[in-house]
């Protein structure tokens, strides 16, 4: 085998062993992103990403927003957990993506020369050994944990084949490339990230462009053909707001309004104190207030990096145009990624992204920008690092030199990299790792709730501030799953876990509004809120927390104001105990209610004589029986309201879309008007007279976009199959030519 | 003759810009306001040290005009983001009461810069000695700041109104007469404003001096000036001035003929002072610093997409 197959291997696999074997055998789990995927993939598929409703989101309210686009991924970590069920999927997972960002983006740097000298080779691992462990990427990405990380392998990866496609002029790898983008960025998550790494490689594309002329058009249309038809299963759940009123707030809408917009202002200047300029200079970044210590003496060592890059500038007047012009698109990307990463380089850059806030649509996603530019920074420097080598080989600097240079930046990339790269956790009173197991009592709880098959949400007592729930690990003392609920996943029941999870599209202050409530100890009133929400079952945590987690999970005294008294007016009746820890009950009898009821059409209030049953099957689909009716009144359902919530008349296996008035009901749900005059009038063969004169009539409501889940799937499915059997036949093909 | 007279044009123009912008990006001192530098021993309790809780800083103020607005003192971070909570008193020597208390919350507090301790403006100041004091409610070793002595690190400001002003004729030439000397007699000040006379003396260099060594000399002292005031001069100036540095820098080296090659080069030797001034806990010329890298690489880059379409003599 070559020498340089051997080298390759050796930090390939140094990357892929050490999350492994220095990071502990613990689950890095919780957060807003739960991270459950790597432990529980099974049940994200079955319960969470293809249940699509109006209000799917974990321990929450926040409207319809379809999750299935992380699929692919978690379909992916499915196959690995049981093919490798011994080993903690997640670091496997991580290890893989080190390993192979630092692989792809080797390969992209090599695409980019023509000369594969040693010297080369050797540079551009050293550039992607950075790239991985640049502090962009170890102060964030490993930080956080969400399932954007997988952008780190994404996005070199998609880059190398779609350059190397478009000097190759073959189509087989921009497919290659759309797919590698399809199955592992979890797009819409991801967008953020990806986004500002599109953005700031704007000079690059644009010398693609000259250079590739027709030929990139043409792949750029393949690749976003392809992207397009494998992701139709979740992009048609963004289409559908577009030509639809769905009529409530959705998330996507909501960062497009004014006060957001402003919102961010504040935000955006605020962060231009907690990275100075310094830090752009010297690759280093600054993710917390916490964090109060400015750039030492030490830290900006980072400046080497920058210096080597700015010597081969000096040195450009002596290279090919080529090179140069290369060398110029990549400090082009640098400059803009260090505008963008913070914009502190005076105030106009702070005018600029605040411009770009008020007026590029969704650009206030960036908002948190020294995160999401963090992907973009750590790519471009080295990139630009690594041209700075070729540099140096073409104007022929001394090898001891360019060596002694490249020595220099792997000892000080790794020096830096070194509290990532073997983490010291402070475990001793408080940790969200987990052994990879919930506890059984959870475990049991979520399985008699998945019996009990009730539409009805359930709230947790107490509620945390950031909406999470916190679950202690079976095997370690102080270990804490503490994270957005878990609940749907293994009972596929929505529940309301914390200060975040109460506010809905519709009332979007309420979670302020409930903390007033409890700060004023009007129980009462917050039980009548949760009616409106369709609670009716309480689950009592009666796991201890420390000092420590309470810090993490109780700001504004928010758990502390479900004290005794609250409980006592919220608990119902105890339906059971799960171990020590758990403890359901129904709510108080008081703020009883059923999910699906009859109401007066003018005072909007329950009905006395409720004549209905009803029944939700498996697609959030209701069956519903209305009998007794002789006169007009609403049908509600306390689903949360959204406008492609559809009602439709039955009569066995005919139906009939009801064309009847629909609106919010009580701020939450949904209503309907029902007239039985009117249907017996317009649809006599779906409504029956009984002998008292009444009518009985047969109902379905139903979720309208759930009845595109499987159609897409389908066409994604056979779409990512037909561009399978292309690159198969491909294949076949270039090795048949071969061999002629 | 023509010619003489355009130049001339020229040079005045370049001059006006520099300044109308050297005005609009002094933050020291605005235009209605007079400061003036105490640099005698101001300070009867002091400490280099952070000011934690139960420490306090003491010292007097003798005013030098009317409308005295604020006490302006040069402040030390430690290179760190405080978020204590500081306290300002002042009060005119010999009363009971103070005459303005304020709180101040300092994790935005500027490392290097003064910083206006504001209060109500007092009309009838001048000559008066005023006594201010300074402690910290929260603050301990490792999250307080601290003040800076020695020279130009503490400033009194009077603050005139416009209206005032212009209302009185008297007064007005009073304060002009009075900011023209508060403004020529300052270092600081000269220093400062020389900045925006570069691109005018740039200019007039290259049309008096026809020995093309010396104008270099010119062109590179000159440069040498701009980027070494703009770092290190403690002034509190809009952010945006490094936008004037920077096309100041490209005008003269346009002028000098400079390639891009120098312009990396000028940007390496401002990337090595950066650890240099963070070492000597000078961070308000390290960010500066930076931001004219920045500028700096932008310019080289500019120069250098210009530059391809020259002829290589090195390929």
């Amino acid at each position: 085998m070559h020498w340089r197959i051997y080298v390759l291997s050796v930090v390939a696999i140094t990357l892929f062993v050490i999350p492994n074997l220095l990071w502990g055998n613990l689950y890095i789990v919780g957060g807003d992103d739960a991270r459950l995927y790597y432990l529980f993939p099974q049940q994200y598929l079955k319960n969470f990403s293809f249940n699509v409703m109006s209000g799917n989101t974990l321990g929450g309210n926040s409207g319809y927003i379809p999750v299935s686009y992380s699929a692919p991924i978690i379909t992916v970590l499915w196959i690995l957990k049981m093919l490798l069920p011994m080993l903690n999927t997640q670091f496997v997972v991580y290890g893989l993506i080190f390993s192979l960002g630092f692989l792809f983006m080797h390969l992209f740097l090599q695409e980019l020369v023509t000369k594969k000298t040693a010297f080369n080779f050797l540079s551009s691992i050293v550039a992607s050994v950075f790239y991985i462990w640049s502090l962009y990427i170890t102060r964030t990405y490993f930080q956080s944990q969400f399932i954007s990380i997988f952008l780190i392998m994404v996005v070199p990866g998609c880059l190398y084949f779609f350059v190397s496609g478009l000097k190759k002029e073959s189509m087989p790898r921009i497919i290659v490339s759309a797919l590698l983008y399809s199955v592992f960025s979890s797009t819409v998550f991801s967008f953020p990230w990806f986004l500002p790494v599109a953005f700031t490689l704007i000079p690059f594309i644009v010398w693609l462009i000259i250079r590739y002329g027709r030929y990139f058009w043409k792949a750029v249309i393949v690749f976003i053909g392809v992207s397009f038809f494998c992701n139709l299963y979740w992009i048609i759940h963004y289409i559908i707001p577009i030509f639809f009123k769905i009529g409530e707030t959705n998330f996507v809408a909501s960062l497009e309004t004014a006060a957001f917009k402003k919102q961010n202002h504040d935000l955006i200047t605020a962060l231009t104190y907690l990275n100075p300029p310094v830090n752009q200079m010297a690759n280093f970044l600054r993710t917390s207030w916490q964090d109060r210590q400015g750039t030492t003496v030490i830290q900006s060592i980072g400046i080497t990096y920058l210096a080597l890059i700015l010597i081969a500038g000096a040195a450009l007047q002596k290279v090919k145009k080529n090179m140069r012009i290369l060398y110029l698109v990549a400090c082009a990307n640098l400059l803009i990624s260090m505008v963008f990463v913070t914009p502190n380089f005076g105030g106009w850059s702070l005018q600029l992204f605040e411009f770009f806030n008020d007026h590029v649509p969704f650009f206030g996603i960036f908002r948190n920008m020294y995160d999401k530019f963090a992907l973009a920074m750590a790519f471009n420097y080295a990139f630009s690092l690594f041209i700075s080598f070729v540099v140096f080989e073409e104007v022929k600097v001394k090898s001891l030199y360019r060596y002694l240079c490249l020595a220099v930046i792997i000892t000080i990339t790794v020096g830096t990299a070194i509290p990532y790269i073997h983490p010291v956790y402070n475990d001793a009173y408080y940790s969200t790792r987990i052994s990879g197991q919930m506890n059984p009592d959870f475990m049991h709880l979520s399985e008699y709730i998945k019996q009990l098959n009730t539409p009805q949400r359930f709230v947790w007592v107490p509620m945390t501030f950031p909406g999470y729930v916190y679950l202690s690990d079976p095997l370690n003392q102080s270990h804490f799953y503490a994270g957005i609920s878990p609940l749907q996943l293994f009972s596929r029941s929505s529940d309301l876990s914390g200060f975040y999870g109460l506010q809905t599209p519709n009332e979007p202050t309420l979670n302020w509004t409930v903390l007033d409530l409890l700060k004023n100890n009007k129980f009462a009133e917050v039980g009548k809120i949760f009616q409106r929400l369709n609670v009716g079952y309480v689950i009592v945590n009666n796991d201890p927390l420390s000092k420590e987690g309470l810090q993490a999970l109780d700001q504004f005294n928010f758990m502390d104001y479900q004290n005794q008294e609250y409980k006592r007016i919220i608990l119902g009746r105890k339906i059971r105990d799960f171990g020590t820890k758990y403890s359901l009950y129904s709510i108080n009898s008081s703020f009883t209610g059923n999910t699906v009821f009859l109401a007066d059409p003018v005072t909007q209030e329950r009905l006395v004589n409720q004549s209905i049953t009803f029944h939700r099957n498996s697609d959030n689909q209701y069956d519903v029986v209305l009998s007794n009716l002789d006169k007009a009144t609403k049908l509600v359902v306390l689903e949360p309201f959204n406008a492609l919530w559809r009602i439709r008349l039955v009569n066995g296996t005919r139906t009939q879309t009801l064309n009847t008035e629909h609106s919010l009901a009580d701020r939450y749900g949904n209503s309907w008007k029902i007239n039985p005059n009117d249907i017996a009038a317009k649809y006599p063969n779906f409504i029956t007279r009984g002998s008292d004169g009444s009518y009985i009539v047969k109902l379905q409501i139903y979720f309208w976009p759930n009845e595109f889940i499987m159609p897409t799937i389908l066409f994604s499915c056979l779409s990512f199959g037909v561009a399978i059997c292309y690159l198969l036949v491909s294949i076949v093909r270039s090795k048949k030519r071969k061999n002629i | 003759m023509k010619k003489i007279i355009f130049d001339i044009i020229i040079f005045l123009g370049l001059l006006a810009i520099g300044l109308i912008v050297a005005i609009a990006c002094y933050q020291e001192s605005y235009i209605t306001t007079l400061l003036h530098y105490h640099d005698g021993d101001v300070y009867s309790s002091y400490s280099v040290l952070p000011i934690t809780a139960g420490t306090v800083i003491k010292g007097e103020i003798r005013a030098e005009y009317d409308n005295f607005a604020s006490v302006k003192l040069r402040i030390n971070t430690f290179n760190r983001m405080n978020t204590t909570h500081i306290v300002f008193r002042l009060r005119e020597k010999g009363a009971k009461d103070w005459y303005a208390v304020n709180t101040y919350t300092i994790d935005r507090f500027v490392n290097g810069q003064l910083y206006p301790f504001g209060f109500p403006t007092i009309q009838d100041s001048k000559e008066r000695v005023y006594e201010f004091e300074m402690s910290s409610i929260d603050g301990t070793n490792d999250n307080a700041l601290g003040i800076t002595s020695g020279y130009h690190t503490v400033a009194s400001q009077y603050v005139f109104s416009k209206s005032e002003l212009l209302g009185n004729k008297q007064l007005l030439v009073e304060f002009v007469k009075e900011k023209l000397l508060s403004t020529i007699g300052d270092v600081f000040s000269i220093l400062y404003f020389g900045m925006f006379a570069v691109p005018a003396l740039a200019w007039l260099a290259s049309r008096v001096i026809h020995s093309e060594r010396h104008l270099k000399y010119i062109y590179l002292a000159l440069c040498a000036y701009l980027f070494a005031v703009f770092p290190y001069l403690p002034v509190d100036m809009n952010s945006n001035t490094v936008l004037f540095v920077a096309a100041s820098g490209y005008f003269v080296g346009n002028l000098a003929l400079v390639s891009a090659q120098t312009i990396y080069t000028v940007a390496i030797i401002c990337l090595f002072d950066i650890p240099l001034s963070i070492a000597l806990g000078n961070t308000l010329a390290a960010n500066r610093l930076s931001t004219l890298v920045f500028f700096l690489i932008t310019v080289g880059v500019i120069m250098s997409f210009k530059e391809l379409n020259e002829k290589n003599p090195y390929v």
